[in-house]
């Protein structure tokens, strides 16, 4: 490495205290490689800077929003960014959370020069912070205060150029709603964690982006050949390729593909499109995406989304959510869920004096306003969905089932968002991840699941993987078969729990999707492992992460860095909110409620079974090095991972045994 | 002997910038969106992002603005520039109907698509087909000119 370049990492973190308007840089290289990037970085400036006692809405919390050592390269998939600070929507306790948007804004910022930003203390009127290249200023916006997210853009825009990048907030963010989010473009965005209100409680109405510079690639050749055999792979061999556009779509909306992020390089089966819909409520014409979660928005009657809305409503009612800046997770996987529960119970009929109607645009307008305003009982449901129930005084049963843990509803484990087929006993490793997490881990940690459920018979019996080459993949990464094998119950779950949630830091950290990412299987082999350029599948980030900086590091350090931020987060909830094994605990009642759908090979559905689960949950702790009465890490494995200041902090600790009493339920 | 051509289909566009910053990466080893010599306009309000790369049209009118005969057109029917002749005085851009040719500010370079000479990286990458190649006979030269507008 030649001196002053930077390879891979753009090589400064730019460092924004808006209390008193300073703005400085620091290297990068200070926090990596030892912790990559992204969300790695992150969790270390978080353990150094944000001190026990801060809570999510103080000017002590940090808004860090890192960008991974990938992004802005020519790798697939690699546009990402994560957003880390004290959350509003964790509970009980506003952890130290993460989220992770796509769009164009992180490479953009890169190309200005900044691998991250991290933003503390509080303006003292409403500013935008403006980025072009090296130089940096804080503008006015307060006339952008009480504007949504498309507005906000618009007008950026107009002002600074149609070139820029905007990451932005609505009038949820504005209002301080703990389910705010972080909107880039149309419908990119730090949805979970409520990350909006704490960029309003800044008084950050946005950050706007102009990057005219380079990164720079230590091995130019070897980095294109990877990428290149990767994307060749991705395309032939994988899940999601070649996908088609809906013809009729096509028509009558203006469908057409939109990436979610920069460097896809598919023609995505996760389902990315761009509309055009004439507005039934507004009569305005309203454009862009419509995916994911989305999907559930017209309702599936009969089901869990026991509602029907048309396309043209239901896309609407998107471009509203998304304008206001309110959490679709929340929202489709929690609020709207248990207020149609808690109707369907007698508990509740009318929110603010209107009839709740999830038939009925109109009825959804209201409540997206009343949640973005703040308005009567809509106040009380900007809290989010976990808290509104005791607040409201209604409908805390009805709350159980939706809400999995820590203030996120239910998704990818088989009892939660019931749109995705997952059965015992595979969501006993979801189970496991979710039991260590401070929020719904499945933002980068599909791996798994969909390793299991979407490559094998369970989902296609005509394209799909022999379950004895799943299991022989499986052997190779987790050193044991029963860790994929569909018969095998609570055995050997402990395993692919660690390895994927070691993948989900790697991918937040260096920045790659996770619906492409691990990739471990491929139609294109006898054996079922996917391979490109000489690498195997689950070193492939390895390697695009080593031609691209230059280090000379083993395979086997590089994951060693993911499994010690892995620890550090943990030890940040630790210092910070007393974490221990008895929180971990509290997922176990809302596993205990029977599986949603039922596996083909077995004769019955199935719950948590909590005398097989706690002996798991320590095997788990055990394999992760981490004391099994506390659930902390041990000294030991702190120092094995360089964590020797870590260790003496925790170890002048005390294990909170009670952390009801720690609790915060404001 | 065949020429090729890069066909743009801006309603196919998802805006992934691959083609921009994989160009970038074929010809300069580093990635950035002011080094790519197609530039693709993120409009993520409007029905279709906006993409800019030379036709390698006949019109000639860049060849004419230069006024030191930088820009030449090679063998295999490729409008390239010759840097060691060029000024930077921009002349070029300005006289592209299609605005077609940029100003690499990381490098300090007029810049424009040269195909690869033969195998457009940006095409390869394209994932939704927005670029695709055309190759067409010489002797159609005079048919298939005008494919600007």
């Amino acid at each position: 490495m030649t001196s002053n370049q930077s390879f891979g990492w753009a090589g400064k973190i730019l460092w924004v205290n808006l209390t008193n308007r300073s703005v400085e840089t620091r290297d990068t290289l200070d926090y990596g490689p030892a912790y990559i990037g992204g969300r790695g970085i992150a969790a270390r400036i978080g353990w150094e800077s944000i001190p026990a006692g801060v809570g999510a809405f103080d000017p002590e919390n940090l808004l860090i929003i890192m960008t991974g050592t990938l992004t802005g390269t020519t790798a697939p998939f690699s546009g990402r960014t994560s957003v880390n600070a004290l959350s509003p929507q964790g509970w009980p306790n506003e952890w130290f959370s993460r989220s992770n948007f796509g769009g164009h804004w992180g490479p953009s910022l890169k190309y200005a020069g900044y691998d991250g930003l991290v933003v503390e203390g509080k303006a003292d009127t409403p500013v935008t912070l403006w980025i072009e290249d090296e130089k940096v200023s804080i503008l006015d916006a307060r006339h952008l205060w009480g504007k949504g997210s498309m507005e906000t853009q618009k007008r950026l825009f107009q002002e600074l150029g149609e070139d820029i990048r905007v990451l932005t907030i609505g009038q949820a963010g504005e209002n301080l709603s703990r389910i705010a989010i972080i909107t880039t473009e149309t419908e990119s965005a730090a949805g979970q964690g409520g990350f909006g209100a704490v960029m309003g409680s800044k008084n950050l109405k946005a950050v706007a982006v102009r990057g005219r510079g380079a990164v720079h690639i230590a091995d130019p050749e070897t980095f294109t050949r990877r990428s290149k055999a990767i994307i060749h792979e991705v395309r032939t061999g994988g899940l999601f390729s070649n996908a088609k556009l809906d013809e009729k779509r096509v028509k009558t909306y203006k469908q057409r593909w939109q990436a979610c992020t920069q460097q896809c390089a598919l023609n995505c089966g996760g389902g990315c499109r761009f509309y055009a819909v004439m507005g039934p409520l507004s009569g305005e014409e309203l454009r862009g995406q419509f995916h994911c979660v989305s999907n559930f928005i017209p309702g599936i009657p009969g089901t869990y989304y026991d509602w029907k809305l048309e396309f043209d409503s239901a896309f609407e009612i998107r471009h509203m959510a998304d304008d206001y800046g309110i959490n679709h997770w929340d929202l489709l996987l929690g609020i709207v869920p248990w207020l149609r529960d808690c109707q369907k119970h007698g508990l509740v009929n009318q929110l603010n004096g209107r009839r709740i109607d999830f038939n009925s645009p109109q009825f959804w307008a209201d409540l997206l306003h009343m949640i973005a305003f703040r308005l009567g009982e809509g106040d009380l449901l900007a809290e989010g969905g976990k808290r509104a129930p005791e607040l409201l005084g209604f409908g805390q049963e009805e709350a159980r089932p939706l809400y999995a843990a820590w203030g996120s509803a239910g998704h990818w484990d088989g009892h939660g968002d019931r749109g995705n087929v997952i059965v015992y006993p595979f969501w006993i490793v979801p189970a496991l991840q979710w039991a260590v997490d401070v929020r719904d881990p499945f933002s980068s940690a599909h791996g798994y699941t969909a390793t299991t459920m979407h490559w094998s018979a369970f989902l296609n019996e005509e394209h799909c993987i022999p379950w004895e080459k799943i299991k022989a993949v499986g052997k190779q990464l987790y050193g044991i078969e029963s860790g994929v094998d569909p018969l095998s119950g609570y055995e050997g779950k402990e395993y692919p729990a660690v390895w994927h949630g070691d993948r989900s830091v790697m991918k937040d950290s260096v920045s790659l999707d996770d619906n492409i990412f691990p990739m471990l299987l491929s139609f294109n082999s006898d054996d079922a492992v996917s391979r490109a350029d000489g690498m195997v599948g689950w070193e492939y980030e390895y390697h695009l992460f080593t031609a691209a900086t230059g280090l000379r590091l083993s395979v086997e350090e590089f994951n060693l860095a993911c499994e010690r931020i892995f620890n550090l987060e943990r030890a940040i909830q630790i210092r910070n909110f007393g974490r221990s094994r008895r929180d971990d605990e509290c997922v176990i009642p809302y596993f205990e409620y029977p599986e949603w759908w039922q596996s083909k090979l077995l004769d019955e559905k199935k719950k948590l079974e909590a005398d097989k689960f706690l002996p798991l949950l320590e095997k788990y702790y055990l394999l992760r090095g981490w004391d099994v009465n506390a659930g902390w890490p041990t000294s030991e494995t702190l120092s094995r991972l360089g964590l020797p200041d870590v260790a003496q902090t925790l170890s002048g600790m005390q294990v909170q045994m009670a952390p009801e009493e720690n609790q915060t339920n404001n | 002997m065949e020429i090729i051509r890069i066909k743009v289909n801006s309603s196919a566009c998802s805006g992934c910038l691959s083609c921009v910053t994989t160009c970038s990466m074929a010809h300069e080893q580093y990635v950035s969106l002011s080094a790519g010599r197609v530039q693709v306009t993120l409009r993520p309000f409007e029905i279709r992002h906006r993409i800019d790369i030379c036709r390698q049209c006949a019109k000639h009118l860049c060849l004419e603005a230069c006024p030191e005969g930088a820009i030449y057109r090679d063998q295999q029917d490729i409008v390239r520039i010759d840097d060691s002749r060029c000024t930077r005085c921009r002349l070029c851009m300005d006289a592209c109907p299609i605005h077609a040719i940029f100003w690499n500010p990381v490098s300090e370079q007029v810049i424009k698509c040269d195909l690869c000479l033969g195998q457009p990286a940006c095409v390869e990458v394209c994932p939704t087909g927005a670029l695709t190649l055309n190759v067409l006979k010489r002797d159609a030269r005079d048919e298939r000119q005008e494919q600007v507008e």
